[in-house]
């Protein structure tokens, strides 16, 4: 079963963002993530203020992860705002931009289509699982 | 966070399992006496209960608040992550600019090489998606049994009436292998004494005079004579399954 899932995915299929794809596809994921950011902490980046690694508190459990402060301020900070995922927001940047918030733990075509509300499963899947691997979103069995 | 045993809809469907015919053998062993349906029930969902405990990782000193600070040694039930308990073995200073001072608990858990970090001293509560003063329903087996007390009962005692390995006699159990053979000599015994005492005896008095070794304890053998002399026809009982006295069937008749 886990064979013919990692063939054709399905809308229970779990997806996440291979973070190691953006290196051998020589894309600067600095760069993609400061995309991510809304403006007030796009300034405080460029102040300096988002520097080295910072504690994340997981908002669910209360547990502590280390991360770099610019993923640590789009879980923390910019997630919340409207701006993140609007109407206008292409369904790509807006499956990355969730799982990114999601602190890149795997969701389902299905799951995405609960919190984007804007598309159903089927779409989602078939822009996740037609031809190249977009944005470094695989299906976590296809490492 | 509310454990599957605490739901009613887990005792609806719940149905004495080999396993919990198992725990029913070591409870029985451990107590070596024979038991009723309420001790039987009560010290099944103590274990239960226990056995949750111990796959949680023990008894905790307190529930994981964030807005608390806890000592190094504090052992801490995490009612968001499941109820696994772990215990503080450092505290370290929180470091995000975000907030203004808080504190990170390094927590060791049972079977886990990695330490994990929770925050404490935390006092940003727009932060989180819980409530961390809510206290979590504590697991307790009394609160278990007082509430589904009926239920319990039931299955339970259609289970020990359907198994082959329990005895009983009157209001109490005994596992088949637990019970002592009151063999045709005893039983003749015990015929003789009514016949020549001319009344109706009670275990305890016919046991003086039967040849068996008590290393098993008094209720065992006591028991095991009841249930003997219930099963010989020879034999009928003119007191009560709670005192019974024991008399002879065709002195009746006379």
């Amino acid at each position: 079963m886990a064979v013919l899932t990692k063939v054709k995915p399905t809308a229970e299929t779990l997806f996440h963002i291979q973070w190691d794809w953006f290196r051998r596809n020589h894309v600067d994921t600095e760069v993609l993530l400061r995309e991510q950011l809304c403006a007030e902490c796009r300034q405080a980046l460029d102040e300096g203020k988002l520097m080295g690694e910072v504690d994340w508190i997981d908002p669910d459990t209360g547990e502590v992860f280390r991360m770099d402060a610019v993923r640590e301020a789009i879980l923390s900070h910019c997630r919340w705002k409207p701006e993140y995922i609007s109407a206008t927001t292409p369904l790509i940047t807006a499956v990355f931009r969730t799982l990114l918030a999601n602190n890149n733990c795997p969701l389902s075509a299905h799951e995405l289509a609960q919190r984007l509300t804007r598309w159903d499963p089927e779409t989602i899947l078939t822009v996740l699982s037609r031809g190249d691997v977009k944005w470094g979103i695989t299906p976590t069995n296809g490492e | 966070m509310v454990y599957t045993i605490q739901n009613e809809s887990f005792w609806q469907a719940w149905r004495p399992s080999e396993e919990d015919m198992d725990r029913l053998l070591e409870i029985f062993l451990e107590q070596g006496r024979p038991l009723t349906l309420d001790d039987m029930a009560r010290a099944l969902v103590e274990r239960m209960v226990d056995e949750l405990k111990i796959q949680r990782g023990g008894e905790a000193d307190a529930v994981y608040d964030p807005t608390l600070l806890y000592e190094v040694g504090t052992r801490l039930r995490f009612p968001r992550l499941n109820n696994i308990v772990g215990e503080v073995v450092g505290v370290r200073t929180g470091d995000n600019p975000r907030y203004e001072h808080f504190s990170v608990l390094r927590v060791k858990f049972a079977g886990h090489p990695d330490v994990r970090e929770f925050v404490a001293d935390f006092h940003h509560l727009h932060a989180l998606n819980f409530e961390p003063h809510a206290a979590p329903e504590e697991l307790s087996a009394e609160a278990i049994y007082s509430a589904y007390r009926a239920t319990i009962h039931e299955r339970l005692e259609a289970a020990l009436g359907a198994s082959e390995e329990f005895v009983r006699f009157g209001d109490v159990w005994l596992p088949k292998a637990l019970v002592v053979d009151i063999n045709v000599g005893n039983r003749n015994i015990a015929e003789a004494m009514i016949d020549v005492m001319g009344k109706a005896l009670p275990p305890e008095e016919l046991l003086t005079e039967m040849e068996i070794s008590d290393e098993v304890g008094r209720p065992i053998l006591i028991f095991s004579v009841n249930h003997a002399l219930a099963q010989d026809e020879r034999f009928v009982n003119r007191g009560s399954e709670q005192r019974p006295l024991w008399y002879l069937r065709r002195l009746e008749e006379q």
